[in-house]
């Protein structure tokens, strides 16, 4: 967003020059895409149990329940089998729209309405990611959602126009904060749990239904479950930091891709996993997101 | 972009980002004060409410299942599948766990309705259900030292947690 250069902020306040930076909108391309990639993850896990909680002939029945936003529940008005399906298939396409930046903004409005639709109809079923990807969809709606990269700016191009090679930064800072204050309170709840404190939640979370090879043999391992427990709890308490910080951010991707690739390879939670790594992302300065396009273009020939 | 847009943009961003961390803050944000009235009215409008209590104690199951027991007046019985539509076996979804969970242990707004349209359901199938029971089926798990000694995971607990009679409306237990 060119308007936002500094020739435009005329005398731009402290609060202006902290949010309104303009930074490389290909960071934003790369969160609208990974967003996507996990919107559609979690869309992709239910659809062969969208009936069971969405459907009129299924289990849950959200008429009564009431929030700000009750007016997005659309599963309410459209509840019959064949227009559930309807339905999922309409959003699946809109978060497709948005991972190839087809009409960005008007298939991040439908992604919106599907997060809270969603949310409003399976309250009793929701999970930790579906918290995630509401979150973050309010501040990508209000946000820029990088032309490049896009079906759009290719479209911009052959009107004759550029895409826009800037966007304001506040965004991308509001996801960091969102994802930061995600693993930071989750930390802090875990700190006052006496399994946390004594290493033993790893055994018993892998001798669990969530655990994909649950096994008695995680109960004599007791320094293993010690230290993947306190792995787990000091990742989550370091990664805000890690990957705010430019000289540690390498190491913070490494630290949470271990701590989120381990819990998708070893729990039926995948889906979290992958909706956290997309949002990754959002933490690329200009400079990394560069060296992401070379490294790129000299090792598959194109950006 | 005017300035006056640039300037409320600025002002959102800032308070939104207080607030997603202050709702977290018991301390600051507690049910009565001018905080948590503000955050929550502004989090409920935004559908931005959020809570991060992932796995924040241990998960207490090995194993989940639940099963319904329809009984007709003539005293036959059936078993069903406790997932609608269809009365389908539980296959251990992970959201369909999480909706019997939570209806049972927390909520009771959402199995009066569901009950009901289970003995709808049974009854559309052939039984002439009078009442049902929503059994559940777990393997809860032991502890450390308990497992370690004879490596048995978890014991079985089948109980009866609802029953709803089928000729009137409700449940019950």
């Amino acid at each position: 967003m060119n308007t936002l250069d500094a020739a435009n902020l005329g005398r731009p306040t402290i609060l202006e020059r902290f949010w309104l930076r303009p930074v490389d909108s290909r960071r934003y391309s790369l969160l609208r895409i990974g967003f996507a990639i996990g919107c559609l993850a979690s869309l992709v896990h239910q659809w062969p149990h969208r009936l069971d909680l969405y459907s009129a002939s299924g289990m849950a029945h959200n008429a009564g329940i009431r929030s700000g936003l009750s007016w997005l529940a659309v599963f309410r008005v459209f509840d019959s089998d064949w227009a559930v399906s309807v339905l999922f298939v309409f959003f699946a396409a809109a978060m497709t729209a948005l991972l190839f930046g087809f009409l960005s903004r008007a298939a991040m409005l439908a992604v919106f309405v599907w997060l809270h639709a969603s949310s409003l109809q399976i309250a009793p079923a929701y999970t930790g990611w579906d918290a995630v990807l509401r979150s973050v969809g309010l501040v990508l709606l209000l946000s820029p959602l990088g032309q490049i990269w896009s079906v759009d700016a290719c479209l911009l191009r052959r009107a004759g126009r550029l895409p826009s090679t800037t966007a304001p930064v506040y965004g991308l800072y509001l996801v960091q904060w969102q994802i930061a204050v995600m693993y930071f309170v989750t930390a802090a709840l875990k700190l006052s749990d006496t399994y946390w404190q004594s290493g033993e939640f790893a055994a018993y979370f892998y001798m669990s239904m969530f655990s994909l090879f649950p096994n008695p043999i995680y109960a004599q391992w007791q320094t293993v479950s010690l230290l993947l427990s306190y792995f787990a709890l000091a990742a989550e308490l370091s990664l805000p930091l890690l990957l705010w910080c430019k000289r540690t951010r390498l190491l913070g991707f490494v630290v949470g891709g271990a701590l989120h690739v381990s819990i998708a390879a070893t729990s039926i939670i995948w889906v979290f996993s992958v909706v956290v790594l997309a949002l990754y992302p959002a933490y690329l300065d200009d400079e990394e997101v560069q060296r992401l396009v070379a490294w790129a273009k000299s090792r598959f020939g194109r950006s | 972009m005017r300035k006056g847009l640039r300037i409320l943009l600025c002002c959102w961003c800032s308070f939104h980002a207080l607030i997603v961390l202050l709702v977290h803050f018991p301390a600051i944000s507690g049910p009565e004060s001018f905080v948590s009235t503000i955050a929550a009215s502004y989090l409920d409008r935004t559908g931005s409410w959020q809570s991060w209590n992932m796995f924040y104690t241990i998960p207490h199951y090995h194993y989940f299942d639940l099963d319904i027991v329809a009984h007709a007046q003539d005293g036959d019985t059936r078993v069903f599948g406790p997932i609608l539509p269809g009365l389908r076996q539980h296959d251990g979804f992970i959201r369909n766990t999480l909706f019997f969970t939570y209806a049972l242990d927390l909520d009771s707004y959402h199995l009066p309705r569901y009950l009901q349209q289970v003995c709808r359901e049974i009854r559309a199938q052939g039984f002439p259900a009078a009442s049902i029971e929503l059994r559940t089926h777990v393997q809860q798990i032991r502890n450390l030292d308990q497992i370690e000694q004879d490596r048995i995971i978890a014991e079985n607990i089948s109980e009866i947690r609802r029953r709803a009679n089928c000729l009137q409306t409700g449940a019950s237990l």
